[in-house]
């Protein structure tokens, strides 16, 4: 076919062939009017025209079936992993998982992701919100937060040496509880009770017997510890030369009570009669007696949440890890 | 990364205007010419098709540029090289055949020399002027209904089958003087009575106005070369004209 050369530019020229066809070809050297045979048509054909710019888009879209379809698909896949990622991360990290009850008497409340991350902090009372008021806990550990909300509390006069500290750990997680326990016993209980001389009481909200604590009460007092399901009082550990400290950093599960009706320091041999009652095992083993008790029961209502402590104490058999259900099963 | 901030912009506005679009290529014809000799493996000269090849896929690339897809050069630069690997693909059919303008052994003469020449040289210059004559009118009438033979040429249908309702407007449009008549008048085609006397819808030839405005121009007065290039295919196919 022949080609009409209607208009030249550096790069192009626009021909028009004999079928009528009007077509953008490579410029080799063309002169307008000439009549070529040869042509090399342009693959691209671009134009300032809106409409024909859709009708451009319409011919990618018919395009896109093959590998298009497959990159559309990788793209939603990608979307969906990351949204899981940021949801998982979410979760993981900012989500409440748990929270840490700190009460002196302002009574504040220290939430916790999954990853111990704190989250926020709360003044559950009037002081509480004194307290925190104007505290920083970003980028802190638990232990370091209640360490120092402890010093900032006895700074404020909310807390004075001898006094106490009540720490309520509450989580779906069983084991988030256990590790939490175990990381204010070794953190901030110790060092707080070593700075402050005050007790400080720590109590799970299920299971709160805690294998490490275990060790030690045995020693210092086994038959005490047994028997009493509900109330317990640690503030004199014999390991430490300060009686008030110790107890908190030995029996992370005991909690003292001074709330509790039954007698506070005195309170380790009594026990056994409350355990009785409320734990059907017969043995005299403490802990025994303990499992018996709905655990969740325990803490607040009834007992006056010292019931959990007890549970440590007598098991020097337990695992750590075993913790709540070994228990049980006797 | 500030030059390539500017060519972007050059490129986005050459899109759109033809002279700005030579003037870019005019600018980076080293890099085209550079590209195209990497390519060929030897200098390219610009007697070369090589080098209009490149300097067209040169322009396909300012025609086809997203920026969010990359650097410009990067693209223009790959455009350039299939674009030339397309052509000597299609150059290897004629291996084994001599060419006319081969020089042979024995001095400068070429092939094309040597043999006999009965065209009318001076009869096909005459021709040639009094055709441009002709495109330099048309254009000048597209002009006024604000055209290019660029933007006809984008326009022009590529599916035979668009192709093929567009020639029957076409043809409606060439029987009906009236109709001739004011399209020259008002360089404005009449979509409905054009739909209405073809059958063709109406979206079809409002897709491909210019187009059909440049052919049925055409097909005023004046035009008889042009007509007449475009009237012997029709004669070769035994149709009537377009």
């Amino acid at each position: 076919m022949r080609y009409m050369v209607m208009e030249t530019h550096l790069a192009y020229a626009v021909v028009l062939g004999q079928d009528g066809s009007v077509l953008k070809v490579a410029n080799r050297r063309y002169q307008v009017g000439e009549k070529v045979n040869d042509i090399i048509p342009m693959k691209v054909t671009g134009s300032a025209d809106a409409s024909e710019a859709v009708n451009r888009t319409d011919v990618r879209e018919i395009k896109m079936s093959g590998r298009g379809r497959a990159l559309k698909l990788m793209a939603v896949s990608a979307a969906a992993v990351l949204m899981f990622g940021a949801w998982g991360i979410y979760d993981f990290g900012f989500a409440t998982y748990g929270s840490v009850y700190m009460t002196i008497n302002p009574e504040v409340r220290i939430d916790m992701s999954r990853s111990d991350r704190i989250v926020d902090i709360d003044g559950i009372n009037e002081d509480g919100e004194t307290l925190v008021s104007g505290y920083n806990y970003a980028g802190k550990s638990l232990s370091q937060v209640i360490e120092e909300l402890g010093v900032k509390a006895a700074s404020m006069g909310y807390l004075e040496r001898g006094g106490e500290i009540g720490l309520r750990i509450e989580s779906e997680s069983d084991r988030w509880t256990a590790e939490q326990q175990d990381e204010l016993i070794y953190g901030a209980a110790e060092r707080l009770s070593d700075s402050l001389k005050v007790t400080i009481e720590i109590n799970g909200t299920e299971d709160t017997v805690v294998a490490p604590p275990e060790t030690e009460p045995v020693t210092t007092a086994p038959e005490t510890s047994a028997p009493e399901p509900e109330t317990w009082v640690i503030e004199i550990p014999e390991v430490t030369p300060e009686p008030v400290e110790t107890a908190a950093e030995t029996t992370p599960a005991p909690v003292q009570t001074p709330a509790s009706t039954q007698a506070p320091a005195p309170t380790k041999p009594p026990a056994p009669a409350p355990t009785q009652t409320q734990s059907p095992v017969p043995q005299p083993v403490p802990h025994q007696g303990d499992s018996g008790y709905g655990n969740s029961n325990y803490g607040d209502s009834a007992y006056g949440t010292s019931g959990h402590g007890s549970l440590a104490y007598g098991d020097s058999g337990y695992d750590g890890s075993g913790y709540g259900e070994s228990g049980y099963d006797d | 990364m500030k030059d390539e901030h500017t060519i972007i912009k050059d490129v986005y506005a050459a899109k759109t205007d033809t002279d700005r679009a030579d003037e870019l290529i005019r600018r980076y014809l080293p890099f085209i010419k550079a590209e195209a000799s990497r390519q060929t493996g030897r200098v390219c000269t610009e007697q070369d098709d090589e080098y209009s090849i490149a300097m067209m896929a040169f322009y396909e690339a300012i025609l086809g540029y997203e920026k969010e897809r990359g650097a410009f050069k990067g693209y223009a630069s790959m455009l350039i090289r299939s674009r030339i690997i397309d052509y000597h693909r299609k150059e290897t059919r004629h291996e084994g055949h001599a060419s006319l303008y081969e020089e042979r052994g024995d001095g400068d003469r070429t092939l094309a020399d040597e043999l006999c020449d009965d065209r009318d040289h001076i009869g096909e210059r005459l021709g040639l002027e009094a055709t441009q004559q002709e495109i330099e009118e048309l254009s000048k009438v597209l002009s006024r209904a604000g055209v290019t033979f660029s933007d006809v040429a984008d326009n022009c249908p590529r599916q035979e089958r668009t192709m093929a309702a567009c020639k029957k407007a076409m043809a409606c449009g060439v029987k009906d003087k009236a109709l001739l008549d004011e399209v020259e008048r008002t360089g404005r085609l009449p979509l409905k009575r054009l739909s209405l006397a073809s059958g063709v819808e109406r979206k079809t030839l409002e897709r491909h106005r210019r187009y059909i405005l440049a052919m049925l121009l055409i097909h005023t007065n004046g035009y008889e070369i042009i007509r007449g290039h475009l009237r012997h295919m029709a004669v070769e196919k035994g149709g009537t004209a377009v």
